[in-house]
């Protein structure tokens, strides 16, 4: 779906209040929200991918053993798929990272993100400004990989890893 | 003392009727193999037991109390069982160290620490694996991750260990080395030990008892020698046994209350049985003979030819021609023999098997040419 549509729903869905949702255009909680929403099939794809990788046996193991639900889910699954759990958050971040057409219509003066207001220099003719604003969410995408990668072993560009 | 009791068991997966109203009481520390090809229900059976897997219909009763009953609405979950389950695959968890594999469950029982710390030690001394202890699963070869996993499966101390082909990940030597150890295992544990696999060789030499399925359907549940000597149809006799049994069909006719006149295009024998003759007067029957008892005699007046030689210095497993019919035969020694050179045969021994029309066994006895 465009994110022009997917922004323009979220902003006649929330600009007024709905039964017990607050009005949210103007917030920071509907950037949060459709960025979300719009990046939910990434990340849950590649969170399914890695539970069907998972054997049901190991869970099997456990159940035997009289290990219940939730220690099952942190002790041993969660632990396992860590890697893929975490590459699972980052697609979305860095796609999100440039994301300016979900957001354009979204956002107030009280609340930009950066590719809004790259737009915004860009378009009074600032151009060094706007210049330094790509550098900078290169950058921000490149130091959360790179940190991503050094604690949990995942890589985007390596797939699940372990 | 544990005694599982399998009642009219039946497991559907849709339409397909995988285990077909299954009866069977496995008694206290025994060793029973389910054996079959490959599809026969025998994984769903034993996941049936350990409560992985629902039964559709039937009863399940391990240590007298019932844990699955689909008329009273029972099913105990798996943890209350007191059971053990050794994966295929081993399942061990790959983010735990060996020692930490072991101790897992035990933490989960709320044992104290010391406790844990003792029976693990007596664990990893029992299963030769204490080396490997503070290693990651990934770490080890086959053999060892095998060890770990009876360790793990051990630790909790169940009655009950099911075994779902726990050996065929393994090279040849290790599996043997492996069902060395898993008897001397089941001496020491005086567990009960329900074991899958669909090796025959693997089910003849480890269980105290087999039970052969084919189709969903018990096919045969006895010692494995018995098995062996008195298949109880055709099924059982083909599946049993390598290299496989040698049928011969033929005509029967009756001669007297132990003997029967046999023969087809290319044989004419005698069949004498070891017990009375009731039932069987005539029409067409089943021969089956074992390998070894098609021997080679220079007297011998059966004349064949060599179609091939399979030569494996301990034996050579020949097969043998007659007219359109082949024979398997074993012959023990370091010997070889060129094809398409002529043998002299006879049939040996007294454990010929003679099957019915439908191929339902009927009895036993020896044969000679007429």
């Amino acid at each position: 779906m465009p994110s022009m549509a997917f922004s323009a729903i979220y902003l006649s869905m929330f600009s007024i209040q709905r039964g017990p949702i607050p009005a949210l255009y103007g917030t920071f909680a509907i950037l949060v929200l459709a960025g979300t929403v719009k990046y939910l099939p990434f990340a849950s794809r590649s969170g399914i991918n890695a539970m069907f990788q998972l054997s049901k046996e190991i869970e099997e193991a456990g159940v035997i053993m009289g290990i219940g639900w939730w220690k099952r889910m942190t002790r041993l699954v969660i632990p396992i798929q860590k890697s893929s759990f975490i590459s699972g958050y980052l697609l979305p971040f860095t796609s999100c990272m440039r994301e300016l057409s979900l957001f354009i219509l979204l956002v107030t003066p009280a609340n930009r993100v950066l590719t809004t207001l790259l737009f915004y220099y860009n378009e009074k003719g600032w151009n060094q400004y706007s210049n330094g604003i790509n550098l900078l969410i290169v950058l921000i995408v490149i130091l959360f990989n790179f940190f991503v990668n050094k604690v949990s072993g995942a890589s985007i560009d390596k797939g699940i890893g372990g | 003392m544990p005694e599982i009791v399998l009642k009219n068991v039946t497991k559907k997966f849709g339409s397909f009727v995988a285990v077909d109203h299954l009866n069977m009481t496995i008694s206290d520390g025994d060793f029973i193999t389910l054996l079959g090809p490959s599809g026969c229900g025998k994984t769903t059976t034993l996941r049936m037991i350990a409560g992985l897997e629902t039964p559709t219909e039937g009863e399940i009763l391990i240590d007298g109390t019932v844990v699955f009953s689909s008329d009273k609405q029972i099913d105990i979950s798996p943890s209350k069982r007191n059971i053990g389950f050794l994966f295929q695959n081993y399942a061990l968890w790959p983010h735990m160290t060996v020692w930490k594999n072991i101790s897992f469950g035990l933490e989960n029982l709320k044992w104290s620490k010391e406790q844990i710390k003792e029976r693990v030690e007596e664990l990893l001394d029992m299963l030769k694996i204490r080396e490997f202890a503070a290693r990651y699963p990934a770490e080890l070869s086959g053999g060892q991750q095998q060890r770990v996993a009876i360790a793990r499966t051990l630790a909790t101390n169940p009655q009950i260990l099911l075994m779902d082909e726990p050996l065929s990940n393994l090279d040849a030597k290790l599996r043997m080395e492996m069902r060395t150890e898993l008897k001397r295992l089941h001496k020491e544990t005086k567990a009960t030990f329900v074991y899958v696999t669909h090796d025959q060789l693997e089910a003849m030499t480890l269980a105290t008892k087999i039970c052969l399925l084919d189709k969903g359907l018990l096919q045969q549940y006895q010692s494995p020698l018995t098995i062996y000597g008195k298949p109880a149809n055709l099924f059982v006799a083909d599946f049993v046994g390598s290299p496989t049994m040698n049928f011969i069909r033929c005509e029967a006719k009756s001669v007297d209350k132990h003997t029967l006149k046999l023969s087809n295009q290319v044989l004419c024998l005698h069949f004498s049985a070891s017990s009375d003759l009731t039932g069987v007067t005539g029409g067409p029957v089943t021969l089956g003979i074992r390998p070894e008892s098609v021997t080679l005699s220079e007297d011998g007046k059966l004349k064949t030819v060599v179609y091939s030689s399979l030569p494996s210095g301990m034996e050579t497993i020949l097969r043998l021609q007659i007219g359109d019919l082949l024979l398997n035969s074993v012959v023990f020694g370091s010997l070889d023999f060129p094809v398409g050179s002529e043998l002299n045969i006879s049939f040996s021994g007294q454990s010929v098997v003679l099957f019915d029309q439908e191929g339902t066994f009927v009895t036993t006895g020896s044969l000679a040419l007429a």
